[in-house]
Order: C-alpha cells, then structure tokens, then sequence
C-alpha cells in the first residue's frame, strides 16, 4: 500500500497538530490529504453500543455530512464504524485514525471499511510505522490526534471510565468543545456519558447544539444528499397496507397479522415477494423492516 | 452328565443364541466358565454357586466346567445366571427334563436364589421368536414386556425353586398373555398441549410443517420467548405411532433400561439432554456400546437446548447419524449398529448475551462477539436443518385473551401429511420428505414454470446458498402435503423460502 509521510518539521505538517502537546512526530498518511486542513468534527464513543446509540449516532453522522463536514473517528468497531459508514453512505468525507500501522489493520474486519474510505476520497491517518501491531496502550494516544484533527467532538454513548473518556480529557486539553448525547439511564453505556454532561460537556439533543457552537459550521447550508444505496421502489399497490404499517415501526409476522386481517399465509406470501423485491428485510430476530 | 440349556446375549439390537454347556466330572474340585466370557459373567459363577446352595442343594467337590459356544462371540451381562444355574442343576440331575431345546433362560440370580430383572428383554424375545424358540423363561419382573411378543410362551417365575419345581412338573406357572386391545400402551395423560402457547402462531405453523415433514428445525430468539416451551409441545402434535415403530422404540429403550413398567412405548421419544453431554452420551458407546440419546430419540424427537452450548465436537459427530440416520459404534472385538433415525429440535440465542434485537433488554455484545457466537455453527451442520425460524418476543398483554391452536387440531393435519406421503414413498425406503434425496427432489417436487421462476428469482435476490433450493423445495412439498395437493404452489413455496432466514446471512 502506498503512503505518504508527513514529519513534524515539514512546513505542511497540519498547525493543529503541532499546537498539541506530545505532536506526533511524523503521519503516515493514505488517500486525500488536504482533508487535514479542513475543519472537521469528531465522533466518538464506545465499542458496545446500542440501538438507541446507534440511531443517534447515525442521525448527527448524517447531519453533519449534509453540511459537508468531514467526520473524523477512530475506525474501532461500534461507534466509530458506523459513524465512518453513515458519513460513506452520504457521500461525505471522512478521516480514520488508526491506533496500529498500516499492515496491521485493526480490528481486521474493517479492512473493507478501510478501502471504501479510501476510494470515497477520505483519508487514513496514523502515527505508527507500518509494522507496528494494535497495541493496547495505541490506542489512547491515537485518540489525541482524532480530536486535535477535529474541532469540537461528539460522544454518543461510553462507559464509566472507558476509553472514551480518555478521549474527552484529551479534548479538554487541546481546548476543543465536547458535546454528549444522554445516555439511557438504564444502561452501561448511559452511565459514562451522562457523567460527562454532568461534568461539562454540552447537552445535544439536536444538531443546531452543534452547529451554533462553531461560526465556521453555521454558515453552512443544510444540503441533503440521497443515501447513496437507495434506490425509489415503486411500491406495489398489494404491498400498500403492510408497507405503510411497517414504515411506522419494524414487526415480527405475529404483530403484522394482528394489525392486519390477512391471514397467515397471505401475509406470508406477501412479505416473501416484498422481500425478494427488495422493499422489506428481516432481522436477526425475525422483525421486518422496510429496507 | 453333560447338559445344555439355552440362553441369550444381546448384540446391539441383535439377539444371540446361546448354547450353555454343562459338564460335572469327578477331579480336582473345580469350577471354570470358558468360552469368550466378559467379567461380569465370570462373576456369574460366585452367584451360581450361591444361590444353588442357598435353595437347599448341596455342590459336590467335583470339576464343573461350563461353555458358552458360540466361542467366538464376546458375552456381556447376568442374563445367562439362570442359563448356568439350570444346566448345572440338569447335570446335577435335580432337574430332571429333557424338554429344552426351544426354551431359552434369561434372569439374573441373587444369592438368595432370586430372580432380578435385566435389560433387554424385548428384543431377546423378538429374536428368540425369529429361531424358532417356543417358551422363555424369566424374572417375574420381565414378563409384562416379553408378552409383547406374540408366539412364544412365557413363564415368568420369582426364584430358582420356583423354576426347579416348574422344570420338573410339580409346579404350574400360567404363562403370561396380554388382554386383547391392552397391548401394555404406556398411556401417559399429555399435560402439555400448544393451545397453552398464546400467539407465536407462525411459530406454531413452522413446528406443524416440521412434524409433517420430519425435517430438522432450528430456532432462534432471546432467552424468554418460548423456545423451550414450544418444543417442548412438539411431541403433542407428532404423528401416531405404528405398531412396527412403537416395537422397534421399545426395543432400543428396553435394551437401556428405562423402559417404564416394561410397558409397550406408544409415544414418540422426546429427549433433551443438558448441553454438559460427551459424545458418547450423544451417539452411545463405552467399552459396551450402549444406545445413546440420538438412538433413544429414535423415531421421535432429539431436541438440543442451546445448542450452542454444546462442546463444538460433541455437535459435529451428530453429522454422520443425521444423514445415515443409523450409527456405527466400534469397540475393541466389537461392531455395534443402532438406528436413529430422530428429528432433530435445537434452540440459539441470537449472541452471547441473549438480547441482540430484543425489544426488552438492550444487548450488550460488540459485532465481532455475535459473529464469533454464530460461527460456532460450522457450515455442515447449519446445512441439516431444514428450517430456520426466528422467535420473536410477545407482547403477552396483547395476547392475554387469545386462545392458541389446540394441539390435537394441528396432530390431524400432521397425520394426514404423514400418510400422504408414505403412500407416496412405499416403494421406496423412505418415510418423510425429509428424508428426500437429490434424485428424488427432481421426481417428486416439480414446480411450475412461473414458480421455479419466482424461486429462481428469490436465490438470486435473497443470496440464499444453493443448498437453501433443495431445502426449500423439501419444505414446500410438506407445506402442500399439508394442505393435501399433490401439486406444489407458488405460496408453498414463498412459505417455504421463509424458513430458510439464516442462509441470507
């Protein structure tokens, strides 16, 4: 794999990074470079999350895209990940910092993710030489960069004391705004998060908490761009009823044929042909959904 | 005096004839049993002895030597106590007959001279039958079981004065004979029926279709959604039982021992072992291959509760007995085959905390957790269950105040299947779809053009695996054999392409 590398003495080294204490001392770098010196937003949070933090997640990734704001994130699995794919799905940019060198990539199931970055000219970043291994103790300080490169971050969900909370210190440090969304109160991953409201961060509930926190962001206008894999179905007259039911919310066939006075080989018959034409999918754990 | 009695040695499922020869000769006082015997059968001898002089018989100090011919054949068990007790007695000439060449001896002795039960009757009955063996004589406790078998006689008997006494005409045992239409049925009053499963009727629907068609079914949801209870009912709702069936079960539960009474099985087995199970527990073995629970579960139901749970090995060598549905246990001097042809019930969780999706609990493990969990699944073996299905959590509010199908409803429909399609299968060896070979498919599952265009359509579409179309066409003739056509339609085969939901994965 060809990559560039960018040492802290070189003129073009990003200011943003040299301003930091412990400024890595040289980038390896793949794909577009002059997303470094654009101001971007970080999104972080943790490894585990939930639907409910994935929703959200999802939702500010996107808003941020239509605003054209490059989405920077750690490419980890969980809230990294879908943070990179929602911004890929947008046709927004996006920039990963990874915590290994690039013939390490971790967590190895990304290596695709890794590629479609690329080629959606986003950019790679790390400050490990290509062999260095996913060591543990890479990772904190990988978050460093991820929030030097941004200027304010956005946690979704994190733990008690989590990795995520290394990040927020960090940010802390270099100046930057952190933002949270509430945790559930009932879950692992509120805890970690609220605290951090608790403690300072800015309560976000709605993208304009972001947005009116930054001048350079405000100006920008709302463009939404048509999720790149949609494709419009014309839907069948004879799918009508059950499309519109499950457009409100994603059901199992039992739920279907409750609300519904289809009998159970109809609704059988139908969600099978929505289903090969591609209108509806099934989970995991047999809901349906439109796609 | 030489003498020789009869006896029996179960082989697997197999009967063997025994010849049980008795020689007393004046000597060096010694007793000898020859003739391939295991240790628990040289420890016959100590009881033999035993119990022949604690009936009040005195042993002379003389050279005994027993054989058990054939020699070749390695003898298991205390069946042959009494076999030896009786030819030593003849050659002691206390018993005094020469009636014996179509009685077989089974039982075991205690010191006292009483008669245990042992395992195995029924099939010793069957086989004796089958070599032209007229009267057996056994353990009170046997007799209700061996009555099963009809043209032999048998004389159930407390202890060896008892079978001294009958031997020589001073005593009258009546043999023992079944009351006509009592064939022994083990009745059990069914406690458990589907019409207490409130909703998950499509769930319901894919158990019917499974029963109907034999076909092997894995279910999938979080913990609390029913999976146990619904399987559970399954044996509600599984086909009667033939009386050839009903036999061939018994013999393989009587051969374990734990048959109930020595009562005639008349339900289809449901076995569900704890997931902590060897191998050997699984497909039957020790140093003495004993049946295991695939072959308990013959001609009923196996089912496996998380299956994931189970040690990866342990899952794997049910791949064989799935698709012989018989299984070969070697052992040092010894070639077991036990039938198993069961229907195999197994139960996951969508990821290791149980939650993935669940509406109730927020679920807790990372992607790479759930895909690691489901891989835990190898490929061949996901490959034999025709259906998939995927439990959802009920909203029992909702469902309070509807009533479910009742079980015996769903058993008629499933009943009717069945004989639709042995009639269908007479010719061949084969009892269900499920059991439906390549060729086979090709002959009996045809599809209309438009329909195998839509299923076409679907592998493509759906990214189902090609073994997914052999499977889907199976299910589909067991969803029309349920309704009764002997055509297969298109909205069979839209039902059928439902059960498949974990190959689009």
């Amino acid at each position: 794999m060809k990559y560039k590398i960018l040492k802290l003495t070189q003129d073009e080294f990003p200011d943003k990074l040299k301003k930091i204490e412990n400024a890595p001392k040289q980038l390896y770098l793949i794909g577009n470079k002059d997303l470094l010196f654009e101001d971007c937003f970080g999104i972080v949070g943790t490894r585990r999350i939930t639907d409910y933090g994935k929703q959200n997640c999802e939702f500010f990734t996107r808003e941020l895209v239509f605003r054209n704001i490059p989405i920077v994130s750690g490419m980890a699995i969980g809230t990294d990940s879908i943070a990179h794919k929602t911004c890929l799905e947008y046709s927004g940019k996006t920039i990963a910092v990874l915590g290994s060198g690039f013939d390490n990539v971790f967590p190895e199931e990304n290596l695709e993710l890794f590629e479609k970055i690329i080629e959606a000219s986003g950019l790679v970043v790390t400050e490990y030489e290509k062999d260095v291994k996913p060591l543990k103790e890479n990772f904190p300080q990988r978050n460093r960069i991820v929030t030097a490169l941004s200027e304010g971050i956005l946690v979704v969900e994190a733990a008690f004391r989590s990795g995520t909370s290394i990040t927020v210190n960090n940010a802390k440090k270099q100046g930057k705004k952190v933002f949270a969304i509430p945790g559930k109160l009932d879950s692992c991953v509120g805890v970690g998060v609220n605290k951090m409201i608790k403690q300072g961060a800015i309560l976000t509930t709605d993208i304009q908490d972001i947005i009116s926190g930054f001048p350079q962001f405000e100006h920008r206008l709302r463009k939404s761009t048509k999720k790149k894999t949609s494709k419009s179905v014309k839907i069948n007259e004879e799918y009508r009823k059950i499309y519109e039911i499950l457009e409100m919310k994603s059901m199992s066939i039992e739920e279907l044929l409750q609300e519904t006075n289809f009998s159970f080989k109809e609704v059988i018959k139908l969600l099978t042909k929505m289903e090969i034409e591609g209108v509806v999918e099934q989970d995991l754990i047999g809901n349906y959904k439109i796609k | 005096m030489i003498s020789v009695v009869k006896g029996m040695c179960l082989q697997g499922l197999e009967g063997v004839l025994i010849n049980v020869e008795v020689d007393i000769s004046p000597g060096m006082p010694c007793w000898d049993v020859v003739g391939l015997p295991d240790t628990n059968i040289r420890e016959s001898k100590e009881r033999v002895r035993t119990s022949i002089k604690n009936c009040g018989i005195e042993l002379s100090s003389r050279r005994y030597i027993i054989n058990l011919s054939p020699a070749t054949i390695r003898k298991d068990g205390a069946v042959l106590d009494l076999a030896i007790a009786v030819g030593v007695l003849i050659s002691m000439e206390i018993v005094k007959t020469n009636n014996l060449d179509t009685t077989i001896f089974v039982g075991e002795l205690s010191l006292n001279g009483k008669l245990n039960r042992v395992n195995g009757i029924l099939p010793i009955c069957i086989e004796a039958a089958k070599n032209g063996i007229k009267r057996v004589i056994l353990p009170k406790e046997n007799t209700k079981e061996a009555a099963i078998v009809n043209n032999i006689e048998v004389i159930g008997v407390d202890n060896l004065n008892q079978v001294i006494e009958y031997l020589n005409g001073r005593l009258e045992v009546t043999p023992e004979k079944l009351d006509e239409g009592d064939l022994g049925l083990d009745v059990l009053n069914d406690l458990l029926d589907y019409s207490e499963v409130k909703g998950h009727e499509t769930i319901k629907r894919a158990l019917e279709v499974a029963a109907a068609g034999g076909h092997n079914c894995l279910m999938i949801g979080s913990p609390g959604t029913g999976k146990t209870m619904l399987a559970k009912r399954l044996p509600t709702i599984l086909p009667d039982l033939s009386f050839e069936e009903a036999l061939e079960i018994t013999k393989i539960h009587s051969i374990a021992g734990i048959l109930n009474k020595g009562n005639l099985i008349s339900k289809r087995p449901f076995r569900s072992p704890h997931h902590t199970i060897t191998e050997n527990g699984l497909i039957g073995g020790g140093r003495i291959p004993r049946p295991g629970e695939i072959s308990l579960a013959h001609l009923g139901v196996l089912f496996l509760d998380e299956l994931l749970e189970f040690n990866k090995n342990t899952l794997e060598v049910l791949r064989g007995p799935l698709e012989d549905r018989v299984v070969n246990i070697s052992r040092v001097g010894i070639n077991i085959t036990y039938p198993c042809n069961f229907m195999l019930i197994a139960s996951m969780n969508p990821c290791p905390c149980g939650y993935y999706g669940s509406k109730i609990k927020e679920c807790t493990c990372t992607e790479r957790q759930r895909i690691l969990y489901r891989s835990r699944l190898s490929g061949p073996m996901l490959d034999r269950f025709d259906i998939h299905i995927k439990v959802p959590q009920i909203d029992y509010k909702k469902m309070s105040d509807r009533k479910g199908k009742a079980s015996c409803e769903i058993k008629e429909r499933v009943n009717n299947a069945r004989k639709l399609q042995q009639k269908r299968y007479k010719e061949l060896s084969i009892y269900s779809n499920s059991e439906l070979t390549p060729g086979l498919i090709e002959k009996y599952c045809v599809l209309t053009k438009s329909t195998r265009e839509i299923l076409n359509n679907s592998i493509e579409k759906l990214n189902l695996s090609t073994r997914a179309y052999s499977k889907i066409l199976k299910v589909s003739r067991t969803i029309a054999d349920l309704d009764g056509r002997e055509n297969i339609e298109t909205e069979d085969v839209l039902e059928a392409i439902q059960y498949r939901s974990l190959d689009k994965i």
